[in-house]
C-alpha cells in the first residue's frame, strides 16, 4: 500500500506562503496530476512530499505510516527533477547505481536492476556515456530510469517532460502512461501542459496562490469547473466568459461557454456575431468573433470553416452546456 | 574599436604583465649560472664561456641541510594544502547548502580573516605557540598557515559551490546517499577546478614565507628553504652564486605543483562538469 496522505498542510519562506491549507489523498496506484500557473507551489508540494522541505503545518503520510520524520530515502519515494539533476561526473550506468550502493542492495542485484530498468527504457546502448554525451531525451530516460531502479512506493515527477520537443514529449508522455500500469506504482506528477495532465491523469489536482482550487478526474475538472480560475485554466482554446444581462438571464453573475460548444448559423435564431479572425490549424480552426450581446468569442470549427455570404452570423448554443458562476466567481449547479 | 584590436590590446598588455613578472625570475636563474666576477661585471648578460660557472650550485649542493630545508618547505606547503582543501571544501559546503543558526556569523568571521592580515597577529601568535611548546616545530608553521589560507580557500569555494545546482544534492538525498558521501562524490568531483585554484593561492604565499619561519621555527632542524637560502647572505660577504642558485632550486618543485595543478583546472574546466 503507498497511498498519499496530506492534510492541512501549509509551507511558509519568511513572509511568503508557498502553500496553504492543502489537503490531498493520493490512493495507491493512482496517477495524480498536479497543474497549476507557475510559481502555485507544486515544486514545493513535491519537495515537502519527498522529505526535501519541511512543512510549516499539516501533516503527511506516506503508506498509512507517518512520513513527516523521515528522511527521504525512508519514505520509499523517487522524484524525477525537471532539471534531471543527473550526477555530470558519472556514466549513465552509475547514475543509475549510485544511490543503490548504499541501500544494501548487493553488486549482482544492482547490476541486473539497472540492466533490465535499462532493457526497459530503451537506454541499454548508452549506459557508458556521461550526461553530457547523451540528448535531452536520453537524458530524461536516465532519469526516470533512476528514480525506477530504487523500486520506489511512490514517483515524484516534476515537469519532467517540460525541457522535451513536442513530438518527443508526446511519445515520452505515452511511455509513461504504459510505465505507471507496469509498474503499479502511485504517482504525483507536476505539469503546466494541458494535454499530459489530461491524458495522464486518475486524478487532477489544480492549484493557485498555494491552495488547491479542485480535485477531480480530469473529465469532471474539465466539464464542472468549481470557479472561473480552473474554467479558464483549462481548454485551448480558452473557455469564452460573459458577463452582464446575458448572464443574469441565466441567474448567473457570469457564464462560461467552452469554444467546442458554439455553433454558428448563417442566420435566424441566437446572438448575431461578426467574424473577426479566423485560425486555421489543420484538425480545426479557431475562429475569433465579436457578438455586440456576447462580446469576443472564440468557437472551434471544423477545419474546412470559411466565412461565407457577408460573414452577418449568429451564435447559438445548448442551454445545458452553460456553465454559470456567481459573483465570486464560484460554479453554481 | 574592433573585436580584433581588442584582441591585439588585451594580448599586449598580458605580455607587457608577463615579461615584468618573468624577468626578475629568469635574472636570477641566469646569474646563478655565472662566477662571482661574473654577476657584478654585467648582471644583465647571459652566461658566457668565460663567466659560466656552477659554483654556486656546487656550494649549495655541498650544503649538507638544503635537502632537509626542501623537506620541510614541502612537508608544510603538502599538509597545509591538504588540510585547507579538506576543511575549507567541508565549511564551505556547509555554509552553501545547509541553513543552521549561526552561519551568517560564521561566514562574517571567515570574510574577516580575508580582510586582516594574520601577520598582525604575531606577537600573539608566538606567545600562543610557546605556550603551547610548539615553537620550533613544523606544527606551528602548519597551524598557522591553515589559519591564513582558510578564509580565501571558504570564499573562492563556497563562490564555486553555490554553482552546484540543489537538484543535485537534492537528488542523492532521495537516492538515500548519506550526506557525507553527497560531499565526497558528488560536489567535490564538480569543484575540482576550484580545488586547483585555491591550492595554487594558498600554496605560493606559504612556499615564498620568510615571516613565520623566522619567527616560529628558526631551529637548525625546522628551516624551510626560503630561511634556508638566508644562510648564505652574511652581514659582511654575500654568497651571491649560492644565493641565486638555491633560489633558483627553490622554485623547482613549486612549479612542478603549479604545472599539476593548473593541468588539472583546465581538464575540469573543459569536462564542462556543472552542465
Ligand atoms: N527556497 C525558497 N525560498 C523562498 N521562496 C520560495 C522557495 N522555494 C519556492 N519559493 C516560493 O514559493 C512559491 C511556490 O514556488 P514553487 O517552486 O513551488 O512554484 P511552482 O508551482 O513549482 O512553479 P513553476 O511552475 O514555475 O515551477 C513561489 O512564490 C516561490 O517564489
Ligand atoms: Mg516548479
Amino acid at each position: 500500500m503507498a497511498d498519499v496522505d496530506i492534510k492541512g498542510l501549509a509551507k511558509r519562506f519568511g513572509e511568503t506562503a508557498a502553500l496553504e491549507d492543502v489537503s490531498l489523498s493520493v490512493a495507491d496506484g493512482e496517477f495524480c496530476v498536479l497543474v497549476g500557473p507557475s510559481g502555485c507551489g507544486k515544486t514545493t508540494l513535491l519537495r515537502i512530499i519527498a522529505g526535501l522541505e519541511t512543512e510549516t503545518e499539516g501533516s503527511l503520510s506516506i503508506g498509512g505510516a507517518d512520513a513527516q520524520a523521515l528522511a527521504p530515502a525512508r519514505r520509499g519515494i523517487a522524484m524525477v527533477f525537471q532539471s534531471y539533476a543527473l550526477y555530470p561526473h558519472m556514466t549513465a550506468y552509475r547514475n543509475m547505481s549510485f544511490g543503490l550502493k548504499f541501500q544494501k542492495v548487493s553488486r549482482p542485484d544492482i547490476d541486473e536492476r539497472v540492466r533490465s530498468v535499462a532493457e526497459m527504457l530503451g537506454i541499454s546502448d548508452l549506459l557508458h556515456r556521461k550526461p553530457a554525451e547523451l540528448s535531452g531525451g536520453q537524458r530524461q530516460r536516465v532519469a526516470i530510469g533512476r528514480a525506477i531502479v530504487r523500486n520506489p512506493k511512490v514517483f515524484l515527477f516534476d515537469e519532467p517532460l517540460s525541457n522535451l520537443d513536442a513530438a518527443l514529449r508526446a511519445t515520452t508522455r505515452l511511455e509513461i502512461a504504459r510505465l505507471h500500469k507496469a509498474l503499479g506504482a502511485t504517482m504525483i506528477y507536476v505539469t503546466h501542459d494541458q494535454a499530459e495532465a489530461m491524458t495522464l491523469a486518475d486524478k487532477m489536482v489544480v492549484m493557485k496562490d498555494g491552495r488547491i482550487e479542485q480535485i477531480g478526474t480530469p473529465l469532471e475538472v474539465y466539464r464542472k469547473p468549481a470557479n472561473l480560475f480552473v474554467a479558464g485554466f483549462l481548454g485551448h482554446p480558452k473557455i469564452n466568459i460573459v458577463t452582464g444581462a446575458i448572464a443574469a438571464e441565466y441567474g448567473a453573475a457570469s457564464i462560461g461557454l467552452r469554444p467546442e460548444h458554439l455553433t454558428l448559423s448563417p442566420s435566424g435564431k441566437g446572438y448575431a456575431a461578426r467574424v473577426v479572425h479566423v485560425e486555421p490549424l489543420g484538425s480545426e480552426a479557431h475562429v475569433h468573433l465579436r457578438s455586440d450581446a456576447l462580446g469576443p468569442l472564440i468557437l472551434r470549427a471544423p477545419s474546412d470553416f470559411s466565412v461565407s455570404g457577408d460573414g452577418d452570423l449568429h451564435v447559438t448554443f445548448e442551454r445545458t452546456r452553460v456553465l454559470l458562476f456567481d459573483e465570486n466567481g464560484n460554479a453554481i449547479n | 574599436m574592433t573585436t580584433r584590436m581588442r584582441l591585439w590590446a588585451v594580448h599586449v598588455m598580458l605580455l607587457v604583465y608577463a615579461v615584468l613578472a618573468l624577468a626578475p625570475v629568469l635574472l636570477i636563474a641566469m646569474n646563478s649560472f655565472k662566477s662571482r666576477k661574473g654577476i657584478f661585471r654585467d648582471p644583465l648578460a647571459l652566461p658566457t664561456g668565460e663567466t659560466f660557472s656552477t659554483v654556486g650550485y656546487e656550494r649549495v649542493f655541498a650544503n649538507s641541510d638544503l635537502w632537509l630545508w626542501f623537506a620541510n618547505s614541502l612537508v608544510v606547503t603538502v599538509v597545509t594544502l591538504a588540510a585547507v582543501v579538506v576543511f575549507g571544501t567541508m565549511a564551505a559546503w556547509a555554509l552553501a547548502a545547509y541553513r543552521f543558526r549561526g552561519r551568517l556569523v560564521v561566514g562574517l568571521f571567515l570574510a574577516l580573516g580575508i580582510m586582516v592580515p594574520i601577520r598582525l597577529g604575531t606577537v600573539a601568535i608566538l606567545d600562543l605557540m610557546t605556550s603551547l611548546g610548539l615553537t620550533n616545530t613544523l606544527a606551528a608553521l602548519i597551524l598557522v598557515y591553515i589559519a591564513q589560507g582558510l578564509p580565501v580557500a571558504v570564499f573562492i569555494f563556497s563562490e564555486f559551490m553555490a554553482q552546484v545546482p540543489r537538484d543535485l544534492a537534492d537528488a542523492a538525498r532521495c537516492d538515500g546517499v548519506p550526506e557525507f558521501r553527497i560531499y565526497a562524490h558528488i560536489v567535490l568531483p564538480l569543484i575540482r577546478p576550484a580545488i586547483a585554484t585555491v591550492a595554487i593561492f594558498v600554496m605560493v604565499p606559504i612556499w615564498n614565507d620568510l615571516w613565520f619561519p623566522l619567527i616560529l621555527a628558526p631551529g637548525e632542524g625546522t628551516r624551510t628553504i626560503t630561511l634556508g637560502v638566508q644562510q648564505f647572505i652574511g652581514q659582511y660577504v654575500t654568497d651571491w652564486s649560492a644565493v641565486l642558485a638555491a633560489l633558483t632550486l627553490a622554485v623547482v618543485p613549486i612549479l612542478v605543483l603549479y604545472l599539476a595543478l593548473s593541468r588539472m583546472m583546465v581538464r575540469g574546466l573543459t569536462e564542462g562538469a556543472l552542465r
